[in-house]
């Protein structure tokens, strides 16, 4: 557990990690203790426990390797299994060893934790001398700006442009684009995200900048992603329409940045636990056991979470639409992000039929499905007067990934078109906004600011950005150009 | 196992690595009394070896 936050210091913060390791500190004490108790030996029970705990935690990091050795979810528990008994059996049969192999296993403990803290400390050290970073400046709104409208901003994760989509998966039919239009959306035709990830890319359409200040307080030489996220948990726009009298509502997934935004008035996000604390329940020994009984796990999978929140999001976001009073609604919907399982109706798809289909089809099937949801929810919310309708954005952060959930980043014109091309539909009723083909997203509340609230936001350069590697994250390269002289 | 397509990596190359130089180190101390017990075996079994014949020839 140590583990898997030293392996992701750069998206974990010690707070995301401190309840799950001191759970897991506490059963494991218990159960030593137990063990200790029954065993009559507390050295006894410390070895079989260290067994289960390592059962316990270990057993998915080394099950995909155990998968292709032919072994099975039954198979690899009956080994680990023969582990425990046999460790169990020792244990109780060693008198005179017993000391040496305490020693033993205290010196394999210790010398895990050394290396986990040999990663973590060096690096928190460095981030809590960071210097704070530099928020976006406040906005300021004309006196006698009142718009009386609600906003929704709706990010469908690596939901592309057209021309992304086609070059991507050879999408050529997505009627959303021209549906949206014909009522009244402004889809511009050559939209781009401005960063090709979805913590940058939020932060700065949130925060109405490009992320300079990043490079600046961070430095270039870095792989903390945290910084950035820190600017999606505090985003202007919120702070902003708060100030307005908006109530805000954010309308999460399992992605932690936007999970929990602690200037929201109301966070409505599926289940309890992290993303951390997801991805751990499916490294332990869990899942398997409730395989092979065939039982639905109280404890859902990453799956059945990417599901169940996702349905859960396109029902709040309904609900959250009849509620009274201003409102900012931010909800960010994890479709088309894989992993694929939804049908094009929104039927469940297994993880076996998943893993054998090409995914163009997957792809095409979540995309029909977003569709589906966003006819439906953008239905409801023009379905009154116009001067009653709210201002509604309906936005990609990104476009999809170049190779199937991996992002094999290139530095082609191609990949950056595809990565960076973004759906991007603004609907701006009682206003004549001038939406420019080559938008980004660093300007949609630019312009939803300055022509409902008078501030003085002028449009930034729409220009779009890249990083040479994830050590040198904050190092941005401006590809605008490589961008548009590959679309000629 | 399900395939991780979260943010968070589980990092099980490195946490295998890791616990194999954990093990490196353990082992020696979790058998040390058979290790110990081999060694003197060994030294005793030098000891009982016969000198060569070149050892011998010098000790002439």
């Amino acid at each position: 557990m140590l583990f898997l936050y030293s392996a992701n210091l750069a998206l974990v913060l010690p707070v995301d990690a401190a309840a799950p390791v001191a759970r897991a500190v506490i059963a494991a004490a218990a159960l030593t203790a137990f063990l200790g108790l029954v065993l009559r030996d507390i050295r006894r029970g410390a070895i079989v426990a260290s067994a289960i705990v390592i059962t316990y935690f270990g057993f998915g990091h080394v099950s995909g390797f155990l998968s292709g050795l032919g072994l099975g979810d039954a198979a690899q528990l009956g080994l680990w299994g023969v582990v425990v008994v046999v460790t169990l059996i020792l244990a109780a049969r060693a008198s005179a060893r017993l000391p040496q192999a305490t020693a033993g296993l205290n010196v394999f403990a210790i010398v895990l934790v050394v290396i986990a803290a040999a990663t973590i400390l060096p690096y928190e050290i460095t981030r809590a001398r960071r210097e704070p970073v530099a928020h976006a400046a406040p906005v300021t709104a004309a006196t006698d700006a009142a718009p009386g409208r609600d906003i929704y901003f709706l990010v469908f994760d690596r939901y592309g442009s057209a021309d992304a989509l086609e070059r991507r998966f050879d999408i050529t039919d997505n009627d959303l684009y021209g549906w949206l239009e014909e009522r009244g959306f402004h889809v511009p035709s050559s939209s781009h995200a401005n960063y090709r990830a979805t913590d940058f890319s939020l932060a700065a359409t949130l925060n109405m900048q490009l992320l300079d200040n990043l490079t600046r307080d961070v430095g270039r030489d870095s792989d903390d992603r945290t910084a950035a996220q820190d600017m999606i948990r505090e985003h202007e726009v919120g702070r902003f329409l708060k100030s307005q009298g908006y109530r805000y509502y954010q309308i999460g997934s399992w992605y932690g940045p936007s999970r929990s935004i602690e200037i929201a008035d109301e966070s409505l996000v599926y289940g309890v636990a992290s993303e951390f604390e997801s991805v751990l329940n499916d490294l332990t020994i869990m899942p398997a056991i409730d395989r092979v009984r065939g039982v639905v796990s109280p404890e859902p999978t990453f799956r059945d979470r990417h599901r169940e929140g996702t349905l859960f999001a396109f029902r709040q976001l309904r609900r959250v639409a009849t509620a009274p009073g201003l409102k900012f609604v931010f909800a960010h919907i994890l479709l088309p992000h894989d992993p694929y399982v939804f049908k094009a109706d929104g039927s469940p798809l297994s993880e076996e039929e998943a893993n054998g289909a090409p995914e163009p089809q997957l792809y095409a099937d979540h995309l029909a499905f977003a569709n589906s949801q966003i006819k439906q929810i953008v239905g409801q919310l023009l379905a009154g007067p116009e001067q009653t309708r709210p201002i509604v954005i309906i936005e990609g952060d990104e476009g999809p990934l170049m190779c199937r959930s991996v992002d094999c980043v290139r530095n082609t014109g191609e990949y950056l078109r595809i990565r960076l091309g973004n759906l991007v539909a603004m609907y701006l009723p009682g206003v004549d906004a001038l939406i420019p083909d080559t938008f980004t997203s660093v300007n949609t509340f630019r312009v939803v600011l300055r022509e409902y609230f008078g501030a003085e936001l002028e449009p930034l350069p729409d220009r779009s950005f890249t990083w040479p590697d994830n050590d040198h994250i904050y190092d941005f390269r401006d590809v605008t150009d490589q961008i548009l002289a590959s679309g000629e | 196992m399900s395939p991780f397509l979260a943010y968070i990596d589980p990092g099980s190359g490195s946490l295998i690595i890791q616990a194999a130089i954990a093990a490196v180190i353990a082992i020696p101390i979790f058998f040390r009394s058979q290790i110990a017990r081999a060694m003197r075996a060994l030294r005793r079994s030098e000891e009982r070896e016969p000198p060569s014949g070149d050892d011998a020839a010098t000790k002439h």
